[in-house]
């Protein structure tokens, strides 16, 4: 897996690459960490090339919906297959994240929140 | 370690074996026309209960294998996953809510809730030193 992050407009947006499981998903926690601690208050993911994930990684962005809901900082996700859509669906995970179908609609929200 | 066979394959147990054991169980349900969807959902918790027992079974701290063995009965698969690990039964496993794990923030624990949403059954027992799980879903070919 690959993560790449880069600024926009008022975001910071990471992308994820490849397979997100168990033996990768500890470098997503590790990449939202330094965000986080950075100060920044939109985060975004794009999931147009993430191809898999398993709990592991769908784990990592459930354990920061508290902290993130707390600190007032924007989260949301965008770009998923529908393959990788349907892991989020199957615990109802789509109604605990904000989950886009593309980075202007996720860049909106952001803005409007 | 890799040994395929059929329809089985033998990896070590260690995180970077998921992969391999992915692409094992989604060639191998392709060439029983599983349908798409059947098939992610069914490698998924196969990668759930195989990074469960790499995490948290342990070995021992001898290098330890997984074994894994695909068979198709009428109009279901059976996964069965055989390891040799300390004991560890994932259906005995604390099964928290969704809401729960993010009030504490937890990372884990929702593995074996996406295992048991999706499989139709799922058996657990222990002989001869070895984990035996047995995971079983109705699919649809195509």
């Amino acid at each position: 897996m690959q993560l790449l992050t880069r600024k926009l407009n008022n975001a910071t947006i990471i992308s994820i690459i490849g397979d997100l499981d168990a033996s990768s998903a500890v470098n997503l926690d590790n990449m939202i960490s330094e965000v986080k601690i950075g100060g920044e208050k939109n985060l975004l993911f794009d999931c147009t090339g993430l191809q898999y994930i398993s709990s592991a990684g769908l784990g990592v962005f459930m354990s920061y919906i508290q902290d993130f809901t707390d600190e007032g900082i924007f989260m949301a996700l965008y770009g998923m297959s529908d393959k990788v859509k349907n892991v989020f669906s199957i615990l109802g995970l789509e109604k605990l994240i904000k989950i886009f179908n593309t980075e202007e609609e996720a860049i909106d929200a952001s803005n409007v929140k | 370690m890799l040994v395929m066979l059929n329809n089985k394959i033998t990896v070590s147990s260690k995180l970077s074996s998921l992969s391999e054991v992915r692409g094992f169980v989604a060639d191998y349900l392709a060439e029983l026309h599983v349908s798409e969807n059947d098939a992610n959902m069914i490698v998924l918790s196969v990668d759930e209960i195989c990074a469960n027992l790499i995490l948290h079974a342990g070995n021992n701290g001898l290098e330890d294998d997984i074994e894994i063995e695909i068979n198709k009965i009428n109009d279901s698969i059976k996964v069965t996953i055989l390891d040799h690990c300390l004991s560890f039964n994932p259906i005995q496993s604390k099964n928290n809510t969704i809401d729960y794990l993010v009030k504490e923030k937890k990372k884990g624990g929702i593995g074996l809730l996406l295992v048991n949403k999706i499989m139709d059954k799922i058996e657990y027992k222990i002989e001869s030193n070895y984990n035996i799980c047995n995971l079983y879903k109705f699919v649809t070919t195509v």
